[in-house]
């Protein structure tokens, strides 16, 4: 397996599963690309084939938890040392107002945040990139069936929220009017 | 779609602003491969062993830097400087604090004075000097069990020196009492030698590192301390026990000598055993007897697979062992049960013989099972319960009637074999060497470059470096789950270094530590094994022996044991003797001054 064909099967998980431990979507990025870095270059230390894709998988998974936490103590840090900007500085930010067409899914982005961390996981490395299924469960070390169940789940979650959340906004306009 | 979940479309449509483009993603991963790469070229600890990267650590870097830096413009002194480095330190220490602590020792003997206690109050004076340093000892004895336990000896180590520190500082103590006679001080010393034996043979000790020689000797050095010491302690502990003797009254010779005769006894014993592996050997003559001396399996075929190792080694050497009794044996279970293993033991140590072929009662049904003519078509599969089923090959070859296409027929079926095996299966390494024995039998033996990689892996993941329970560390292991190695799978692990190479990154002193004869195998099968392992290991191509400074690092342990054994016996001899009036009398009114005792 060259690097070209690594990168296009985890790159997409790979960054869903960082996401879902926490980074914003930048640092995931870039987290990702270090980890699979790492990982090429330190691939004979592999514990068994790194060329078996279960092997690997669960080896690249560990690389890149170890980078997110060193990504997480730097951040630490950082907020330590973080200055408070005056008001009038953070007033001239534009504030971006969601068109009315995106607002429905600016509301999915949301239910997703709060998902369960399984749940969260598996539809971000699933949904992201077009992932397959076995694809996200050798990273995760689980069963397909699993991934499949944990996705199930997640949709019929979210299809729960977004109901409710559009019912209430119905009641509300109702209320105005 | 059920209406109760939310449509992937959607999913796919919140995601999309956060796919990331593949041929940026790419180029960003190439940059980083690229520049770590650089990185890594340019640094300087790249390529030194791990110990001396920790090294650098703690040392200022041109002196590691320049141990392994290649095309550096450093000479060869310097460079052989930077790679001994850490383990010199590590003696040198050693050496030093030896050194000091001999010289303040001798410098507190010169100002000592034996005292002018007298020797009722004696044992009460050095009693309550005890007293008042409770909580020092018992912080020294509660370290010293803690790193027993955790079997640490290089953390034991620098306790021994920290020990150093400990007994000049008690021999002040004593002398600024105005207690520090000699026997006072042999006593003190005996006592902290006789607690460092004992825990020298904690169980711990030593499982979890590196080691060539058997760390109880750490134990016998300091017994034989005690030994050496005996007779100026004797004195003291026996002074206090004569002060209760009849109101006073001497204690008698005999008795005293009848009172230390049973430690006397029990510490040369200790010792004799403890140092037994060096003074005697395991010799290729014992072994060859071992051999012939085969004439009873307890434990059937597990006792039968633990004879063959020095039984395969033996005839190999060319020593022509007299196989009557192994023979005689055999038969008993030729005419029995015919085990499987056992057969296969048989049959690779040569004592089956062609005309016992036709009393193998499973020869036939096995031969079927493996490369009947009917299999022949048949797409090869594994070979099931190859150790137990594979002496039926060897049958098939010693009868000669197997054919060539039977023979690439079994050889594509033990390929086969061979690739399907993986550390989960179990007994991983001795399949991979009957396999490849087995392949040499049938005449189509496997190129070791074939196998080399896989073979390789399944040692390294199978090695461990984990001890406890009496195992040492460094061995390999049957299983991926065990925790601990097994001798059977580590000298099959040598055999496979022989035909298949060392693999890179395993160091061989942890082997070479697991094989070390030790005074607690006490069982001659284990003994034979680890001494026949050992004689192949180093026999492998390309592997050269640790060299002295190796073994010292390693031993550090035990000359640092050495040391302080040394010290206390300089700490006494220097000490001056016991004021005699005083000391011999107990009470100065009741008698006149007996005879000296020393």
């Amino acid at each position: 397996m060259d690097l070209t064909a690594l990168i296009d099967a985890y790159r997409g998980p790979l960054v869903g599963l960082i996401r879902s431990w926490g980074a914003p979507w930048t640092d995931a990025t870039e987290i990702a690309q270090d980890s699979l870095a790492e990982a090429w270059l330190r691939r004979e230390t592999c514990r068994g084939d790194w060329r078996d894709a279960d092997v690997f998988g669960r080896w690249l998974r560990g690389v890149a938890l170890n980078q997110y936490r060193n990504w997480s103590r730097s951040q630490r840090r950082r907020q330590s040392r973080v200055i408070s900007l005056p008001s009038d500085v953070l007033d001239g930010v534009p504030i971006p107002s969601p068109v009315d067409a995106e607002e429905h899914l600016a509301a999915l982005r949301d239910a997703i945040e709060r998902l369960p961390a399984k749940q969260r996981q598996v539809i971000l490395m699933h949904y992201l990139e077009e992932t397959s299924v076995k694809d996200v469960a050798v990273l995760l070390s689980v069963t397909p069936k699993t991934v499949e169940g944990r996705l199930y789940q997640a949709r019929r979650t979210l299809h729960r929220w977004l109901k409710e959340t559009s019912s209430t906004h119905f009641r509300t306009l109702l209320l105005c009017l | 779609m059920s209406v109760n979940l939310i449509e992937e479309q959607k999913l796919r449509a919140a995601l999309r602003p956060f796919r990331v483009g593949r041929a940026a993603f790419e180029r960003a991963v190439r940059q980083r491969i690229e520049k770590r790469r650089t990185d890594r070229d340019n640094d300087p600890l790249t390529g030194l062993p791990s110990w001396l990267r920790t090294a650098a650590a703690l040392l200022p870097l041109p002196a590691t830097a320049n141990a392994a830096a290649p095309g550096g413009a450093t000479g060869i002194g310097s460079k052989l400087l930077g790679t001994l480095l850490l383990p010199a330190v590590s003696l040198f220490v050693l050496l030093g604090a030896g050194l000091l602590s001999a010289a303040k020792v001798r410098q507190i003997g010169r100002r000592n004075t034996a005292g002018s206690v007298d020797a009722q109050e004696l044992p009460e004076a050095v009693r309550a000097w005890w007293h008042a340093h409770r909580w020092g000892t018992l912080t020294v004895f509660a370290i010293s069990l803690g790193l027993a336990a955790i079997g640490a000896t290089w953390l034991l180590y620098v306790f021994y020196l920290v020990s150093l520190g400990i007994l000049v500082y008690v021999i002040a103590g004593l002398s600024k009492a105005g207690l520090g006679n000699r026997s006072v001080v042999a006593s003190s010393c005996f006592i902290g030698l006789m607690f460092l034996g004992n825990l020298a043979i904690f169980s711990g000790i030593g499982e979890n590192e590196i080691h060539f020689l058997d760390q109880h000797l750490v134990a016998a050095v300091f017994y034989a301390g005690v030994l050496l010491l005996l007779p100026f302690a004797a004195f003291n502990e026996l002074s206090a026990l004569r002060i209760r003797w009849a109101n006073g009254g001497t204690l008698p010779r005999f008795l005293r000598v009848i009172l230390t005769l049973p430690l006397v006894a029990i510490l040369l014993g200790l010792t004799a055993w403890f140092v037994g592996p060096i003074l005697r050997p395991i010799t290729p003559q014992r072994i060859k007897t071992y051999v012939e001396s085969f004439d009873a399996a307890p434990f059937r075929s597990a006792s039968w697979r633990q004879w063959e190792i020095p039984a395969r080694w033996a005839i190999d050497e060319g020593l022509q062992p007299n196989l009557a009794r192994p023979r005689c044996l055999f038969e008993l279970e030729l005419s029995g049960e015919q085990n499987g293993f056992v057969l296969g033991s048989a049959f690779r140590t040569g004592l089956i013989e062609p005309t016992d072929l036709g009393k193998l009662r499973d020869f036939a049904s096995r031969r079927e099972s493996h490369f009947s003519a009917q299999r022949l078509d048949l797409a090869p599969q594994q070979l099931t319960s190859l150790a137990q089923t594979g002496w039926a090959i060897r049958a098939a070859v010693m009868s000669g009637d197997l054919t060539q296409p039977e023979r690439d027929y079994l050889a594509h079926r033990l390929h086969a074999t061979f690739e399907a095996l993986t550390t989960e299966s179990g007994d991983a390494l001795e399949l991979a060497l009957r396999i490849t024995q087995l392949l040499t039998v049938i005449d189509r033996p496997v190129a070791p470059a074939e196998y080399r990689q896989r073979v390789h892996e399944l040692m390294r993941e199978l090695q461990s470096l984990q001890g406890g329970g009496f195992q040492l560390a460094g061995g390999f292991k049957r299983y991926a789950v065990s925790r601990t190695a097994d001798l059977e799978t580590t000298a099959y692990a040598v055999e496979l270094m022989e035909i298949y190479g060392v693999p890179d990154g395993l160091d061989l002193n942890w082997v070479r530590s697991f094989l070390k004869p030790r005074s607690r195998r006490f069982d001659s099968d284990r003994k034979t094994i680890a001494a026949v392992s050992r004689d192949r290991l180093e026999r492998l191509p390309g592997v050269t022996p640790p060299g002295w400074l190796e073994v010292l690092y390693y031993e550090r342990s035990l000359l640092a044991a050495g040391v302080l054994v040394g010290l206390c016996l300089t700490a006494v001899l220097v000490s001056p003797r016991p004021s005699q009036g005083k000391q011999l009398t107990p009470s100065s009114d009741d008698e006149p001054a007996g005879p000296k005792t020393v």
